[in-house]
């Protein structure tokens, strides 16, 4: 009786219960076609973040006081529309648009960007706006907002924040809250379109700059333009600006050769490098690209080459980096394009790449800078994210998964991410101080042999000592970096480096520490002690 | 009985309603109440503003406006660009009147300030002296500015000037603050007139504002570059690059207001020119910013001064006094200064890179490059030649003593710093040479006085430099120059910028730039003959740009420019001079005052010339006693505010 008379439609609780019954079917047969169409964990996920979203999301305030910079753009809804017809193919077009900074309006153009589901999927899609130089973004000509790529939104920022204070060129960038004819767009990453006025906004120059852009062909005409290796050829790089390219087209075409260059001896290659790249900061993009342990800039894209005034040679800006975004088996030496295949390839460039490193991982990690300016910015960003109901992002590995998700997905990312950086630099550090040295005496000769990261010290210790150094072996190179009456400090690197796959740049390719075993000859003077260290300290040992 | 009583009652209501009323005009329209800080009974300063809206009938001024009126009436944009590219940021034409003034002018809306205009005021008619202003809206921040601005001006610290006016813009009346603009004006109102401005901010956010933004002028900011890194790294004392009382002074403002911002994001600065030093200016803030990251500073000149025990006793000094007179007043400790990320663009180990530098500047480095002897803190030359092939540099406190028949060579643009004493012993049979060595010019030679030093000059011939600050550029020093001879360079032959200068049987000739040019130095100046520029000239003779000098017996012939130059309030007196063929004999210029005494003034296209060169500054004065004027172009040729008395006049 009384379970006939709840399945009555007409009593009132069966009244009551029919809409539940009804949501729950239809949530059944929509979880089932989720779960036929993506599987298990794609449409689990999905659901999850939905009801996520419109939970715990739900029971926040939507009005905050920003502690974000607030970007409010007006422009027509039927342009919008129009541009939105068949993304991202018809977005590219710019359009029209006012900007609302400080009470002032801008006239600006608009238009969308990105090819990546991230950036067009969903209600949060990316654009670019188009200013003039003294607007309200000054001076930077063209910004990109973007849909954060990760649940936390700060990752792509937090990585130019590591990179720019490791001395890599950076664009300028910021977390901003954006509004789009009075309604909440949500957080977004603004980012400065790099382009030849690079330096120019920086007061390092007075004009554009040459400036080559390495990356896949713009949106509208992506699918149909081949794409080769961006080493591969110079005609592969795209030319911005309205400096003169002569110059800097002679030198991509003098980089491009020497990096293809077979049997060139080393020495050469290096010399030619250095007349061409700015190794230094070249050096510093390769260190900032293991600390970030990205694999967003490759052989193919998110390359920037500036051609200095002031120096005459490139230097890279970094340009998409993601951290973490790296399998997990990444090893120290990882070659990410053909120049970093032979830039890893010399030992003293290895090392002073390493030091970078290290350098950095004593400020991030060791001194928390890292971790306080994450702090800071989710401090920044908190009421932000709460006020966004239009959180969209990645939520499988299906890259065309963009769906919403919610402030909980956020919390975590954010959590998790502080973990990986704190994971990934322990490791880091770690390999850079793992290895064991021997000393060994061998009449008037001495042995050293080990395993780890070079270069290693010799302090040899005796009377009017005279050392066959500072000339270049087969497998290692030995130069004098002091000397007195009774004692010779020694800086040995020893060539221990082996490219795995081959000779020549192919993808995925690696540099892998050797053991290594170096004789040292005496041909003069008394020896009567030798202490050997490693410049990361991680072993001494002594031979008398 | 009845209707008297009615009456009676009519007289009261009109007594109880009407006396209240009357006394409320009466009380709000003697403005009294203005003075009132608390009021009694509750009564709030909200309702009292209430009241005094509609019963204050005052010049329909409401309870809180304070002074002047200016009224603006916008047009259309002044911009070449088409016009639907502008915005309310970019410059206007308009109507502005105010105070007895009343001309066109161009404004535009403050980029970071919600509701506030910019003015700028015709070349040729200032207002108040002042070419450029800015209206910011009064809001809860202003008697905070108001105060610091007032802390910064007990600390003799460069600040605008502010006051409270009402402006009526298109229709719209509201209240502002009237803020002087920071520009070259603002810096020759206070004493900077051979100074520039700059911009620089040190968020680790903004690499757009790391280097000194100095508009273009590439050569300025390395110059500035080089000071700050000069203060970063230590070397030397601090003052010789930036005024420390003035950085005290700003940083313990920027802590008593709590303005990270002036660090994080961009503060205006000057390079004074004739010290060499970098000079901190206050600025209130004008927008929020609240957006802003406080992240964390690159390592900057502050970081490196705050880390300085001297600095740090400046900054308490300082800080003493402002306590005294602002009890109130509340400091943070800039801790966060010393966070300062490590400049990144070093190298990793500096001692390892210093190591690879092929060239040191201790004297001992200096001395085996070149070839000379050290003694002491002292760079001897003795006769012969030496050949320069890279700057030389000396220590703070070196002194470089070129003896007789001492031969200079200097590499294509290398120039020799002297930070100390230069000492010239040339004689006339044997003098001192200093030359280029190849065809093309040398940058210069400059010292940069230490206290107490004093550079002498006998028997120097010199020539082939290209520095615009001056082939023979000296700082801070005194100076005596005796039978020398400088000649052909792409600037100015000789600067020297504050010290005494004790000048004699000199020549000058055949300079691009300036014969001579002195700021704010005294001193005397003799027997010397300025003569013949060269090439694409644009100098003058003599230039005395602020200070006191006599000049006696000196000669200005065939110079493209003015043959004397006297400027920005020098005081000079001239006797017995003559000046014959030059584009202008003699000229006083801002506020300057020139008295000539039996000056031959011939053959000159304008003989005397008196100007001011900007609206806020004064005319020029010349004073002539027993003087011949004659076979000049123009004999004399005065703007309205310059003036030539004749002697007894």
């Amino acid at each position: 009786m009384m379970k006939r008379h709840r399945l009555d439609p007409r009593s009132r609780t069966g009244r009551s219960q029919a809409p539940l019954i009804a949501l729950a079917v239809i949530a059944f047969v929509v979880f089932g076609g989720g779960v036929l169409q993506f599987g298990v964990q794609r449409a689990l996920g999905m659901a999850g973040a939905a009801v996520l979203n419109a939970t715990a999301d739900g029971l926040l305030e939507s009005r905050v006081d920003h502690r974000l910079r607030v970007v409010d753009l007006e422009i027509d809804e039927q342009v919008l529309d129009s541009l939105q017809e068949n993304l991202p193919y018809s977005g590219t077009e710019w359009k029209k648009a006012m900007l609302l900074d400080n009470g002032i309006h801008y006239p600006v153009s608009f238009r969308y960007r990105g090819y990546g589901a991230i950036h067009h999927i969903g209600n949060k899609k990316s654009f670019r706006l188009k200013m003039k130089r003294g607007a309200a973004f000054g001076p930077y000509e063209r910004m990109n907002f973007l849909n954060p790529k990760s649940f936390n939104m700060i990752n792509v920022h937090l990585s130019y924040w590591i990179a720019a204070r490791m001395g890599v060129a950076v664009p300028y960038n910021d977390m901003v809250f954006v509004r789009i004819n009075g309604k909440d767009h949500g957080v977004m990453h603004a980012c400065e379109q790099v382009d030849a006025d690079y330096e120019r906004n920086r007061h390092l120059s007075a004009g554009d700059v040459p400036m080559y852009k390495g990356d896949f062909a713009p949106t509208n005409v992506r699918d149909s333009v081949q794409h080769g290796p961006l080493w591969r050829s110079a005609d592969n790089w795209q030319y911005l600006g309205k400096a003169d390219s002569i110059d800097a087209r002679r030198k991509l075409l003098g980089l491009v050769a020497m990096i293809n260059a077979k049997d060139v001896p080393w020495q050469q290659r290096r010399d030619s490098l250095e007349k061409i790249i700015e190794v230094d900061a070249f050096l510093r993009f390769a260190a900032a690209m293991k600390v970030l342990e990205t694999r967003h800039i490759d052989n193919y894209h998110n390359q920037l080459l500036v051609l200095s005034p002031r120096t005459g040679k490139f230097y890279p800006v970094l340009w998409d980096p993601i951290l973490l975004f790296a399998p997990a088996d990444e090893p120290l030496y990882p070659m990410y394009d053909a120049l970093s295949f032979w830039l890893m390839h010399d030992p003293e460039w290895r090392w002073k790449r390493d030091r970078y490193i290290e350098e950095a991982l004593h400020a991030l990690q060791d001194d928390s800078l890292a971790y306080r300016y994450l702090d800071e910015v989710v401090e920044r960003i908190e009421p932000s994210v709460h006020a966004d109901r239009n959180k969209y992002g990645v939520l499988s590995m299906a890259g065309q998964d963009v769906d919403r998700y919610s402030v909980l997905h956020w919390a975590y990312s954010t959590e998790q991410l502080r973990k990986q950086m704190a994971a990934h630099w322990s490791g880091l550090r770690a390999e850079l101080e793992a290895g064991d040295i021997q000393v060994k005496r061998e009449m008037n000769n001495v042995l050293i042999a080990g395993t780890g990261v070079p270069p290693v010290e010799l302090t040899l210790t005796g009377d009017s000592l005279q050392v066959e150094a500072n000339s270049w072996g087969k497998d290692y190179r030995v130069d004098v970096i002091g000397s007195d009456e009774h004692a010779v400090r020694l800086r040995i690197f020893p060539w221990t480096a082996q490219n795995v796959k081959g000779s020549s740049y192919n993808d995925r390719q690696r540099y892998e520490l050797q053991p290594w075993n170096v004789r040292l000859r005496m041909s003069g003077g008394r020896l009567s002690d030798a202490k050997a260290t490693t410049y990361f300290h991680h072993g001494q040992e002594t031979a008398r | 009985m009845a209707r008297k009583r009615r009456g009676s009652g009519l007289l009261r209501w009109l007594l109880v309603l009407g006396l209240p009323v009357g006394l409320l005009f009466a009380l709000f329209n003697t403005g009294w109440y203005e003075r009132v800080d608390q009021w009694p009974l509750g009564i709030t300063a909200g309702e009292v503003a209430v009241y005094a809206g509609v019963f204050d009938l005052r010049n329909e001024v409401g309870p809180t406006e304070k002074g002047e009126l200016w009224t603006i009436t916008t047009g259309q944009h002044t911009g070449k660009k088409k016009r639907k590219k502008l915005s309310d940021a970019d410059w206007r034409a308009a109507l502005f009147s105010g105070e007895g003034y009343s001309d066109s002018v161009e404004v535009r809306r403050m980029a970071e300030v919600d509701g506030g205009w910019e003015i700028r005021f015709p070349k040729d008619n200032y207002f108040k002296a002042q070419r450029r202003l800015l209206l910011v809206p009064k809001n809860g921040t202003t008697e905070r500015a108001n105060e610091a601005i007032a802390m910064a001006k007990y600390l003799k610290l460069a600040a605008p000037e502010r006051t409270a006016v009402r402006a009526e813009i298109d229709g719209n009346r509201s209240e502002f603050i009237a803020e002087e603009f920071i520009d070259a004006i603002f810096l020759d109102k206070r004493g900077y007139s051979d100074a520039a401005l700059f911009t620089q901010g040190f968020s680790s956010l903004l690499p757009e504002h790391w280097r000194p933004d100095t508009d273009g002028d590439s050569a300025l900011a390395e110059e500035i570059i080089a000071k700050e890194h000069a203060i970063i790294s230590g070397s030397g004392s601090a003052s010789d690059n930036i005024d420390v009382e003035a950085a005290a002074a700003w940083l313990l403002l920027c802590e008593a207001e709590g303005r990270r911002d002036a660090i994080m994001d961009e503060a205006t600065y000057a390079y004074d020119r004739s010290t060499g030093r970098i000079v901190p200016l206050y600025r209130p803030q004008h927008g929020s910013d609240a957006w802003r990251s406080d992240g964390e500073p690159v390592v900057n000149l502050f970081s490196a001064l705050i880390s300085r025990a001297d600095f740090r006793e400046h900054m308490a000094k300082a800080k003493t006094g402002l306590m005294e007179k602002w009890p109130t007043a509340t400091f943070s400790d800039p801790e966060w200064l010393s966070r300062a990320l490590p400049d990144a663009h070093n190298p990793v180990h500096a001692e390892e890179e210093a190591a690879a530098v092929p060239f040191g500047n201790t004297l001992a480095d200096i001395a085996a490059r070149i070839g000379c002897t050290v003694s002491g803190d002292t760079l001897n030359f003795v006769r012969g030649k030496y050949r320069i092939e890279d700057d030389v540099i000396t220590p703070p406190g070196t002194t470089v003593i070129l003896g007789k028949g001492t031969r200079w060579f200097i590499a294509a643009g290398k120039r020799v710093e002297v930070n100390g004493t230069l000492v010239v012993n040339g004689t006339g049979p044997n003098p001192v040479f200093i030359r280029p060595a190849d065809d093309a010019p040398y940058v210069g030679v400059a010292v940069n006085g230490v206290p107490e030093s004093r550079c002498s000059m006998v028997g120097l011939q010199m020539s082939g430099g290209s520095s615009a600050d001056g082939m023979l550029n000296f700082r801070n020093t005194d100076v005596t120059m005796i039978k020398c001879i400088l000649s052909g360079a792409e600037g100015t032959l000789v600067s020297v910028q504050r010290g005494s200068v004790d000048v004699s049987g000199c020549a000058f000739m055949g300079a691009k730039g300036d014969g001579m040019r002195l700021v704010n130095a005294t001193g005397k100046v003799e027997a010397c003959n300025f003569q013949r520029s060269t090439g694409q000239a644009t100098g003058d003779g003599l230039v005395v740009s602020g200070g006191k000098l006599e000049v006696r017996d000196a000669a200005f012939n065939d110079l493209v420019g003015t043959g004397l130059l006297v400027t920005s309030g020098a005081e000079v007196s001239a006797e017995r001079i003559t000046a014959s063929n030059c584009a202008t004999g003699v000229a006083a210029v801002d506020g300057a005052a020139l008295e000539l005494r039996q000056a031959t003034i011939t053959r000159n296209r304008v003989g005397l010339r008196g100007m001011r060169t900007q609206q806020h500054r004064k005319g020029g004065s010349i004073t002539l006693h027993a003087c011949t004027l004659e076979g000049n172009g123009k004999e004399r040729e005065l703007d309205e505010v310059s003036r030539v008395v004749e002697a007894g006049e």
